[in-house]
């Protein structure tokens, strides 16, 4: 139940999921009409390099999360079509894409991982959500398939699977950077967390915790909220009462949203503090959200990037999961060529390999990035704050 | 202690929120015995409303505010009068009912879903209501000042208006006794879409709090729903007053309880605490009551036991 | 006033009366006996429309009313008391007597406080705190409130004591003689009934097995026919 998806927000709750179940099961049949399906399959073996790859994208094309998986299918759409523009991997395979809806739920992830792997037999698939990555890891080793996540922040990830590859960096990353600036460079020396009850908002809880503490602060209280709370106020005042300098919010989406504007409600101005999932367009250009500490994550692509992308989908690239998602495509196909160049073989072992030797990937961000040994993308993370309702980046990455 | 009173405000505005939607239920559950889950969609349909139309038109909040409370009784009848009524002429009850209702709210919700996002929208109130007005050492808003008198004065005029008007006295009649209702030559339907119209309201008002205040998203108008039913069989089936002092008391139990327990426990501390009390009390709160109570249903006596017809539990009689 | 022509009604898939015709002159006092399960009750349900019949008609001064809303059929002049379930419990008996009262009616709250005095002292209390031979009286005040000329009751004097019984079964005597009022009582207290009944309908098995004189049933020979 506890899912967590980079900025995308969950709305359930364990005790409303009973209730809802029963629709699951009605829907279940439905379901399995409505997944979009490619034709042709991967074009594996034989000798000398395929006419084509297929690489599976498990993505949140319906549900809650409909609106981020909206990003992250395009980024990976227009990834695929400037590769293909450009005569395909090495000049000649092509790449085409399963696009499956995984509803950013492990159930259904993992439901049309398996559809599209008896239609492909992909040697990629591509997908968000932690737990969802998680219910893919053991298929994708009995499938021998790529994993790639450009969405998921959840530090459960961080060497799951060697076969498993994030172009987005971790929350325990960003935390290791804004936990010490709070403390050695603001002087704030008691925090409080307020995080959202998932595995995400743990993991930031737990980060936050060790790292806090190890550059000489002191967590003096923490309270957790459900996913989709709309009511924390309780929560704040007894945070509030701990009277710490900083208060660290480990939630993401709207809940962040909702915890900010009821911590100000209480009358209570203490400063705030959050990783890149709190740190939402909408949450910056609140007052309320004044003087937010936070670690951006900052898409500015190049022009020719945003114009193509603007002329493709009638809209700017608003968000940064299209520029991971565009990475995560861009880096298996390099990887691909770099594996049929070394004689790897094209299979999800063979990229994975090729990524692991590879280490450095060029990005749609601008600087590169580089995978370490758990698979994890770094780049450097920036310590930014809300300033007049801007992001105003006050220390470089 | 000053953390402690904060506590039960936020559990008085929590608890209000709760006895609103409950207020609704609880008349339409007493009066029909339709487990009107739908009831939930109605909530989000004036929030929905309210929000495209403030936002997405030149329309004053004030008055998109009106339409959406308009269209969220609309919808409630509509509901009622084409979905629940024809289905129980053809013999539909209970489980059926609630299954159809089940469907109502996820086709509602997700349509609003598919128009307007799922993310969690907010009408922008211009900060005023949502400024906190300091009393002493605790602190609450203006808005949850206005939602706590908005439940007082729906109870208080619901209760009015059971015990005073024509028309509460048929709704207590038909929460008493249907089928003599008709037998006497009323329209038992007329009825009952006036209690779906009024309880409607209540609900559409929560809606327009709602997204004036946290904001609606899915999933929030069904979790209130869920405390509602909750606060119903704690409050006691048929009893309106139970239902209400229930939801406070949900609301209360939640908040105050973060003082001792982690707050991801309050929940699962409410519903322990729900279990507990109906297994010691399984007629709920309500006969605890010896006042003449705010109740549409008579406790049933040993005479309406003894009707095989009679689907209503039989409790031991209040009403002294 | 009332006429039944070969009414057969299934309840349930089950047939429950087979070609029943009776008839009642107009302020005429019938009683209609039978064993559990003989279609009494049927009979009174689908006269007041409650149930629709299968076969057959049921008339109301010459106009056919089945197939007629409960609502119409009360309009013209016909009222019930039903089993046990007659009053509305949590309400008191002037919210009772309130709700069934229709403006146009001839009977009014006094005459019903005539009949039944108790009704007018205890008239602020709640039903449910009433005896059973109190809250009967209710019931039957409740079906006179909306003003009949046929009045259909269902055993009401069950499970009451043989005194109150006596009551009621003579309440029931001066609304026929005082207010006109037709009167088709079925019951279970067969002598009782009989004695005050000019006319009486006995069926069994959903079939009129007697109809005509009460002097038969006064004589304890109704139970020979079936």
């Amino acid at each position: 139940m506890s899912e967590s998806v980079g900025w995308t927000h969950r709305r359930s709750r364990r005790w409303r999921a009973a209730l809802i179940g029963l629709l699951a099961l009605l829907l279940a049949a439905t379901v399995a009409a409505c997944g979009s399906s490619s034709s042709g399959s991967s074009g594996k073996g034989g000798s000398g390099q395929p006419d084509k790859v297929t690489f599976a994208a498990l993505l949140p094309l319906t549900g809650p999360n409909a609106g981020y998986g909206k990003f992250e299918v395009n980024g990976v759409k227009m990834a695929a079509d400037e590769i293909n523009a450009a005569g395909g991997i090495g000049g000649k395979t092509k790449i085409e894409l399963a696009i499956e809806d995984s509803q950013a739920s492990p159930e259904q992830t993992v439901t049309a991982f398996n559809r599209a792997y008896s239609e492909h037999k992909m040697p990629v698939a591509i997908s968000v959500g932690s737990s969802s990555i998680l219910a893919l890891v053991p298929l994708s080793k009995q499938r021998d398939v790529l994993l790639l996540n450009g969405g998921s922040q959840g530090d459960e990830l961080a060497g799951a699977s060697d076969m498993l590859f994030s172009t987005i960096h971790l929350i325990r990353n960003e935390v290791a950077v804004l936990a010490p600036y709070l403390v050695k460079n603001v002087g704030l020396k008691r925090g409080a967390v307020l995080y959202i009850d998932d595995d995400l908002g743990r993991a930031g809880l737990k980060d936050f915790k060790q790292d806090f503490t190890a550059a000489g602060g002191q967590v003096v209280a923490t309270a957790s909220h459900e996913p989709g709370a709309t009511d924390m106020r309780s929560q704040l005042a007894r945070l509030r009462n701990a009277n710490p300098d900083v208060l660290f919010l480990a939630s993401y989406g709207d809940d962040a949203h909702v915890a900010v504007n009821q911590t100000r409600q209480l009358g209570w101005d203490v400063r705030l503090a959050g990783p890149s999932l709190v740190a939402l367009p909408d949450i910056i250009a609140d007052k309320d959200a004044e003087g937010l500490i936070h670690t951006p994550i900052v898409f500015r692509p190049q022009k020719q990037f945003a114009d193509e992308y603007q002329q493709k989908f009638n809209e700017a690239p608003g968000h940064p999961y299209v520029g991971t998602y565009y990475d995560a495509v861009k880096v298996a196909a390099q990887a691909y060529q770099y594996a049929q160049e070394h004689g790897y073989g094209t299979d999800g072992k063979g990229i994975a390999k090729a990524i692991s030797e590879i280490k450095t990937f060029p990005t749609s961000f601008g600087g590169d990035i580089t995978f370490d040994d758990q698979g994890v993308a770094k780049r450097p993370i920036a310590i930014a704050i809300d300033k007049g309702g801007k992001s105003v980046v006050v220390k470089r990455g | 202690m000053t953390l402690f009173w904060q506590l039960v405000i936020n559990g008085i505005v929590a608890g209000a929120l709760y006895a609103l939607v409950a207020l609704g239920f609880a008349l339409i559950f007493g009066c029909t015995r339709h487990f009107h889950i739908a009831h939930a969609a109605v909530m989000a349909t004036a929030a929905y409303l309210t929000f495209a139309l403030s936002e997405r038109t030149e329309l004053p909040l004030a008055v998109a505010a009106v339409i959406g409370l308009a269209a969220a009784t609309l919808l409630g009848v509509v509901v009622l009068r084409l979905i629940y009524l024809p289905l129980e002429r053809r013999g539909g009850q209970g489980f059926v009912l609630f299954l159809v209702s089940l469907g109502v709210l996820i086709l509602v919700e997700n349509g609003f879903t598919l128009w307007l996002g799922a993310g969690t929208l907010r009408v922008d109130l211009g900060g005023a209501l949502k400024r906190p007005v300091d009393l002493g050492s605790v602190s609450l808003t203006t808005m949850q000042l206005i939602l706590v008198a908005v439940a007082a004065a729906a109870f208080a005029g619901l209760r009015l208006l059971l015990r005073r008007t024509g028309l509460g006295t048929d709704i207590r009649a038909l929460a008493a006794n249907a089928e003599l209702v008709r037998i006497l030559g009323r329209s038992p339907e007329r009825i009952t879409t006036a209690v779906y119209a009024l309880a409607s309201v209540i609900a559409g008002l929560v809606g327009v709090y709602q997204v004036a205040d946290t904001g609606i998203a899915p999933g929030v108008s069904t979790n209130l729903i869920i405390f509602a039913f909750v606060a119903v069989i704690l409050g006691g089936i048929g009893s309106v007053g139970g239902a209400f002092a229930a939801a406070m008391l949900l609301g209360l139990l939640q908040n105050v309880s973060q003082l001792v327990i982690p707050s991801e426990w309050s929940i699962s501390v409410v519903f322990l605490c729900f279990l507990v009390l109906i297994t010691l009390l399984p007629s709920g709160l309500a006969p605890l009551r010896q006042r003449r109570g705010f109740r549409l249903a008579a406790p049933a006596g040993d005479r309406t036991a003894a009707t095989s017809e009679s689907l209503r539990p039989a409790r031991v009689g209040e009403d002294g | 006033m009332l006429a039944i022509e070969d009414l057969s009604v299934d309840v349930l898939g089950k047939p429950v009366l087979r070609g029943v015709s009776a008839e009642l002159a107009a302020g005429s006092f019938t009683a209609s006996f039978g064993h559990n399960g003989a279609g009494k009750t049927t009979l009174l349900r689908t006269i007041m429309g409650l149930w629709r019949p299968r076969r057959g008609r049921v008339l109301l001064d010459g106009e056919d009313i089945s197939g007629w809303p409960t609502q119409r059929i009360v309009r013209a002049g016909v009222s019930m008391v039903p089993q046990l379930r007659g009053t509305f419990d949590s309400l008191t008996v002037e919210e009772n007597l309130g709700f069934a009262h229709r403006p146009d009616a001839k009977i009014g709250y006094d005459d019903v406080y005539r009949l039944f005095p108790v009704l007018r002292e205890r008239r602020k209390q709640v039903v449910q705190t009433m005896s059973g031979g109190q809250r009967q009286m209710v019931a039957v005040a409740n079906a006179l409130m909306s003003g009949p000329r046929l009045l259909l009751l269902d055993e009401p004097s069950g499970g009451l004591a043989p005194r109150v019984v006596d009551d009621l079964l003579g309440a029931l005597k001066s609304i026929n003689r005082e207010f006109g009022i037709t009167i088709l009582l079925v019951e279970q207290n067969v002598r009782k009934a009989a004695s005050l009944a000019d006319g009486v309908i006995v069926l069994n098995q959903g079939t009129v097995a007697y109809a005509g004189d009460p002097t038969a049933a006064l004589e304890g020979d109704v139970w020979q026919l079936l």
